[in-house]
């Protein structure tokens, strides 16, 4: 997903979460909790002004 | 070292939607990250994928950016983070503006809370992603992305 100078090969940019999913992610994904504490950090810390690219030839 | 920085978040318009335009502004480190922009550029330019841009506010040099877009998994609403890139000149580098944070942190908190938002009204279960490397996964996992079992990808839940 992140640029590198050495991206595998397995990754394909646009490529979508696996539908087919073993038991153990199922259930990973099932039981897992939402992560309050990072939910909560971004939330603090995200405070930047968002502006329309137009206004700046973006 | 980098001097202090002031930062803004924007909002590509259309116009700036294509490749040539785009790798002007966008410095990437090799020919790969550039076919990966152009790709991006071309899925945005059509609403398959949103594309944030941290920006220095003084001068809008671009520090980098990051692209979402909507997915499934195990039948839940999702988003996915397609790709994340800092300017090589970037990389590594903490700001004072970003609360002592690499711009790819920030980027990442800045889609955590996005979606947090976003949830209020349209109800997205995960974030996922697929790091293009292994040592990618210690930054995601240290911002709280779990692995998903053998399959590659990370989850991070938002709603139970």
């Amino acid at each position: 997903m992140t640029a590198s100078a050495s991206a595998t090969k397995k990754f394909i940019l646009g490529a979508k979460p696996p539908k087919k999913l073993s038991l153990e992610a199922k259930q990973q994904l099932e039981t897992s909790r939402p992560n309050t504490k990072a939910i909560e950090r971004a939330a603090r810390i995200v405070k930047l002004k968002v502006v329309d690219g137009s206004t700046y030839g973006f | 070292m980098v001097p202090p920085m002031g930062f803004e978040i924007i909002k590509p318009s259309q116009a700036f939607l294509h490749p040539q335009v785009f790798l002007k502004k966008v410095a990437c480190a090799n020919h790969h990250e550039q076919n990966y922009c152009t790709q991006l550029i071309k899925r945005a330019a059509i609403h398959q994928v949103r594309l944030h841009i941290l920006a220095n506010s003084t001068d809008l040099e671009i520090i980098g950016f990051i692209a979402i877009s909507a997915s499934e998994l195990k039948n839940s609403p999702c988003v996915t983070i397609d790709y994340l890139l800092t300017t090589p000149s970037y990389r590594g580098v903490k700001f004072k503006g970003l609360g002592d944070m690499k711009a790819s942190e920030y980027l990442v908190d800045y889609a955590i809370n996005l979606v947090t938002q976003v949830n209020a009204d349209i109800p997205f279960r995960y974030i996922a992603l697929q790091p293009a490397h292994e040592k990618l996964l210690t930054l995601y996992r240290s911002i709280g992305f779990v692995p998903l079992d053998k399959t590659g990808w990370l989850f991070f839940k938002i709603n139970q």
